[in-house]
């Protein structure tokens, strides 16, 4: 992924480079806002084919800078140094036990709270709690909830982050349809 | 604050302008002048409306026998003698003048007596009432203006004009900073940004560049939504900051919103301002968090 690429992204959606995910979160979803079809903002300043433009230079953008975000923290895990936050042995989910619920109950088992998990992940209190009790129609987009659940499950402990994630959109998935 | 030993300091001034006609220019400023009033600060409110001077029928006063015509008419009078009492504690007004139709085409050197008077009032704050459109009189006095507030209803029309004077507005800005660097620079259209011209004169002057573009730049616009009636109407504001700095590269900053509220319209009609009525209602609220918030960002700057 290019630098200058990257770059640009960031100044698309006007975030600084060291943003966390809630700050690139937000300001994706102003800019989609802006540059909707039916944004009154825009009035008078672009033509509808440069809305729909901008519309996706910020949808590309996102995917951007989500991707090499979590491909940054990939790079942190592979280092030995940051191998596990957790120093008690990982858990699995028991058989019939969802992901979501996996997460509650493991974070509740180990008495962190959910604000600690906010702390850590700088994913806002209310998305986290509608990953933990499934609500699927109000979690941001795959792309990065992928991201949030990973760091939440390493916090719980979770043996296996990536498949827990994996097995979490799966089922979110399957329930779309 | 001790009358005597105070030190005659400019007052922070705050210019509200419009571009589209009949928004609620007026009723906000003559509100927050109010709201300042009764938080124990001075002010004094001047109706810059040229030519279509009302500010004193919503505050429920006669018409005055001084108004802005002598300032411009008579050498000997100045902006401070023009400042009636309202009645209300704090509060004092300077009344547009009606008479005078070329008023509104007001020449170079009255314009400049008024810029300069205002500036040096002996009092905390100003606000100036602008009349609406983006003449150069309008454009100037709100450049006048530690902030710069504009008032948008959340239609089309009312979004077309803002942008509009936005534009006009950092263009007269620009020629404005160009000229105290000694630099005879403008911009020919009204639909062009002056950034490029910016950026030409760096490849030359690159110090001189960066003076002009911090300058600019100092143009920050403070917006308000009034006459919101919807959610989404409500969080304009914040659309038209971020279209802004998409748009035109200027920073932008929302200062709040005002409802759709039948007390506003009968507080007109009474020709008693709102925020005098007993009780307090949504309307009241939201003046006062703006008020708020403009003497926050204003103490930031
Ligand atoms: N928040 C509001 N809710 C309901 N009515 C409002 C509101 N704000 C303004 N109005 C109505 O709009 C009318 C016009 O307001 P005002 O005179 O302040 O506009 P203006 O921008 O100063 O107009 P002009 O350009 O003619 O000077 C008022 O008489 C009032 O009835
Ligand atoms: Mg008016």
């Amino acid at each position: 992924m290019s630098e200058r690429a990257l770059q640009d992204a960031y100044a698309t959606l006007k975030v600084a480079r060291d943003a966390n995910l809630a700050t690139i979160e937000t300001a994706y979803a102003q800019h989609k806002e802006l540059f909707n079809n039916n944004s009154m903002a825009c009035y008078s300043l672009c033509s509808e084919e440069e809305q729909q433009v901008s519309f996706k230079v910020v949808e590309s953008a996102h995917q951007l800078i989500i991707s090499e975000c979590f491909s940054q923290r990939n790079k942190a895990e592979s280092e030995p140094a940051s191998t596990s936050e957790c120093s008690i042995d990982a858990a699995t989910p028991d058989q019939g036990v969802s992901p979501g619920s996996f997460l509650k109950q493991q974070r509740q088992a180990l008495d962190i709270s959910l604000a600690s998990i906010v702390e850590q992940t700088k994913v806002r209190r209310t998305i986290l709690g509608h990953i933990e009790d499934e609500v699927y129609d109000q979690l941001p987009a795959p792309v990065y909830l992928r991201g949030f659940i990973v760091e939440f499950a390493k916090i719980v402990c979770a043996a296996d982050p990536h498949q827990i994630a994996s097995q979490y959109l799966e089922l979110m998935r399957q329930d779309a349809c | 604050m001790c009358t005597e030993l105070r030190q005659a300091t400019a007052p922070q001034i705050w210019a509200i302008a419009s571009g589209k006609g009949g928004v609620g220019k007026s009723v906000i400023a003559t509100n927050l002048a109010i709201s300042l009033a009764k938080e124990g600060r001075r002010c004094t409110l001047i109706d810059a409306d040229l030519g279509g001077a009302n500010l004193h029928t919503l505050l429920g006063m006669q018409r005055p026998k001084r108004d802005l015509t002598h300032l411009f008419t008579d050498n000997q009078v100045n902006l401070q003698q023009l400042a009636i009492p309202t009645g209300i504690d704090g509060l004092d007004l300077v009344c547009g003048s009606m008479d005078m139709l070329d008023v509104a085409n007001l020449h170079l050197a009255k314009k400049q007596k008024l810029i300069r008077q205002v500036a040096s009032l002996d009092n905390e704050h100003v606000i100036i009432d602008i009349g609406a459109g983006s003449s150069f009189n309008s454009l100037d006095f709100f450049l006048l203006g530690h902030q710069s507030i504009l008032v948008v209803l959340p239609t089309p029309s009312s979004l077309e004009n803002v942008y509009h004077f936005l534009k006009a507005a950092l263009s007269r800005k620009f020629t404005q900073a160009a000229r105290r660097l000694g630099l005879s620079l403008s911009i020919d259209s009204s639909a062009l940004l002056p950034w490029p011209q910016i950026e030409k004169l760096r490849a030359t002057q690159p110090l001189t560049a960066d003076a002009l573009q911090e300058e600019v730049g100092r143009l920050q616009p403070r917006i308000i939504i009034n006459q919101a009636r919807t959610v989404e109407e409500r969080q304009l504001g914040g659309q038209i900051a971020l279209a802004c700095r998409h748009f035109f590269n200027i920073n932008v900053e929302a200062l709040g919103s005002i409802d759709f509220d039948e007390r506003v319209y009968t507080s007109v009609q009474k020709m008693k301002p709102a925020l005098q009525e007993e009780g307090e209602f949504g309307f009241d609220l939201a003046i006062h968090d703006i008020t708020r918030n403009l003497l926050d960002s204003g103490r930031s700057k």
